[in-house]
């Protein structure tokens, strides 16, 4: 005679409750996550953020590409054999001052779109060094080594400025949550304020 | 003349924002990278005391405390993460899975950076840059590791979770003891919430669980039937009764 199969549970779908029977979990009325849960840490940029990273960037590619462009230049040039090192500065320098100038003008702005704005700007200084001649663009991915070195640049220099309003510790939960990796890296740069439109193709 | 060349210098810049880029943008990962430095050394900044003590962010995101806070997810928070440790076992695997062949196991720090950039030039890829470096990082267990542990401290909704069952006039049960023992900030909750529902005992919550509203999220385990043979044994009812009922009298005695 054939065994017959033994039936099986219908299953729980992620993140669904079940019941807890266990002695004295009585009085646990809460949900019982059956997987891990993501805790959603991160939040999509806010309609005043976007603003935000608009007005940001508007004003320092503004001044990059017009009153700034000769001095910007000109400080590249000067330190040219450290090209990651002196875009960084530049970028980490600028983006802290626009930040304390907004604060200063009761403009908050929110910490959690900097590194994106920082990424813009490390990238509008890599192109006036092309296009100085200074930068000769060596492969995509030389390129990409040589923005990232200089964003952990810029991310250094805006700390030696300093910032009375961050928020230490909401930046090692990012930090925690880049390394744990439960999100697609797009969707996380998308929620630190990159943006994400289409970029122009490199010629 | 020359303010004429100066002034077509100044259209060509403003043109600039919208010529076409020779740079391609920053990929994702290294951005991410930059946060995780950003992380790293808060955290150094952190356990060194050096935020503690002054308050001041300045040079917060210093290569000292990136390193500081390497080594402190290294080396452990509150050893958590020593050598021998279930943590400080996994965080040895993944600092030896970055060393050269025969290395010891070294003080997880700005070194490991260092370190992973001569292993990759070694490999052959000599334009690895610390951004490089520390994106591959976040892919080891080394720093994977450490953050986890560093998240489950920082991350308290476990222990929210645990006080919702212990701390709020919870049953008074051993477990329940020893949380509260182990989280003398809910003492205080805890004491409150005996005083106001008396400290009932887990029989006393057991009982109380039978019809309450639960709006749905409560166990479903909430009713215990007792056995047939237990009903039977202690119902004083009268359909129980073992004697005889009227019907059956009147017909016994009809046939009698």
């Amino acid at each position: 005679m054939p065994e017959k199969p033994q039936a099986r549970g219908i299953p729980v779908p992620p993140g669904r409750t079940v019941p807890d029977e266990t002695q004295g979990a009585f009085l646990n009325t809460q949900s019982v996550p059956t997987s891990p849960e993501m805790n959603d840490n991160l939040k999509d940029p806010t309609p005043e953020e976007v603003k935000q990273i608009d007005m940001l960037l508007g004003t320092l590619k503004d001044f990059i590409w017009d009153e700034g462009y000769n001095s910007i230049a000109e400080k590249i040039k000067a330190r040219e054999d450290q090209l990651p090192q002196v875009i960084g500065d530049i970028a980490g320098r600028m983006v802290n001052r626009e930040v304390q100038a907004a604060d200063a003008a009761e403009a908050q702005i929110s910490r959690d779109i900097l590194f994106g704005v920082g990424a813009e700007i490390v990238n509008e200084l890599f192109e006036v060094a092309a296009q100085e001649g200074i930068y000769k663009a060596k492969g995509e991915k030389q390129q990409e080594n040589d923005q990232g070195e200089a964003l952990i640049y810029a991310v250094q220099k805006y700390g030696e400025m300093g910032d009375p309003n961050m928020d230490p510790q909401a930046l090692m939960q990012l930090a925690s949550t880049a390394v744990k990796g439960g999100y697609p890296q797009e969707e996380m740069v998308a929620k630190m304020g990159v943006q994400v439109a289409p970029e122009m193709e490199a010629v | 003349m020359g303010g004429i060349v100066k002034s077509i210098g100044k259209t060509i810049k403003k043109i600039g924002k919208g010529i076409s880029k020779f740079i391609k943008k920053i990929g994702p990962a290294l951005i991410l990278a930059a946060a995780v430095w950003a992380g790293v050394a808060v955290f150094g900044a952190f356990s060194s005391g050096t935020l503690a003590s002054t308050g001041v962010f300045k040079s917060i995101f210093s290569t000292q405390n990136f390193g500081a806070g390497l080594t402190a997810i290294g080396k452990g928070i509150g050893n958590a993460l020593m050598p021998g440790s279930p943590f400080g076992s996994v965080m040895q695997q993944g600092a030896q899975q970055m060393l050269p062949e025969g290395a010891g196991f070294p003080d997880p720090s700005q070194k490991m950076v260092n370190m992973q950039r001569t292993m990759a030039e070694k490999a052959g890829d000599k334009d690895m840059s610390t951004s490089q470096a520390l994106m591959y990082m976040t892919k080891m267990n080394l720093l994977a590791t450490g953050f986890q542990t560093l998240a489950g401290l920082l991350d308290d909704s476990d222990e929210k979770a645990a006080a919702l069952k212990y701390a709020y006039g919870g049953a008074v049960t051993d477990d329940a003891k020893k949380w509260v023992k182990e989280h003398p900030s809910y003492k205080d909750m805890y004491d409150r919430g005996q005083d106001t529902l008396g400290g009932y005992t887990a029989d006393w919550y057991q009982q109380q669980t039978i019809g309450e509203p639960t709006l749905g999220r409560q166990s479903t385990k909430q009713f215990t039937t007792k056995s047939p043979s237990a009903i039977q044994s202690q119902s004083p009812s009268a359909f129980q009764s073992k004697g005889t009922g009227l019907i059956t009298q009147g017909t016994q005695k009809r046939f009698a």
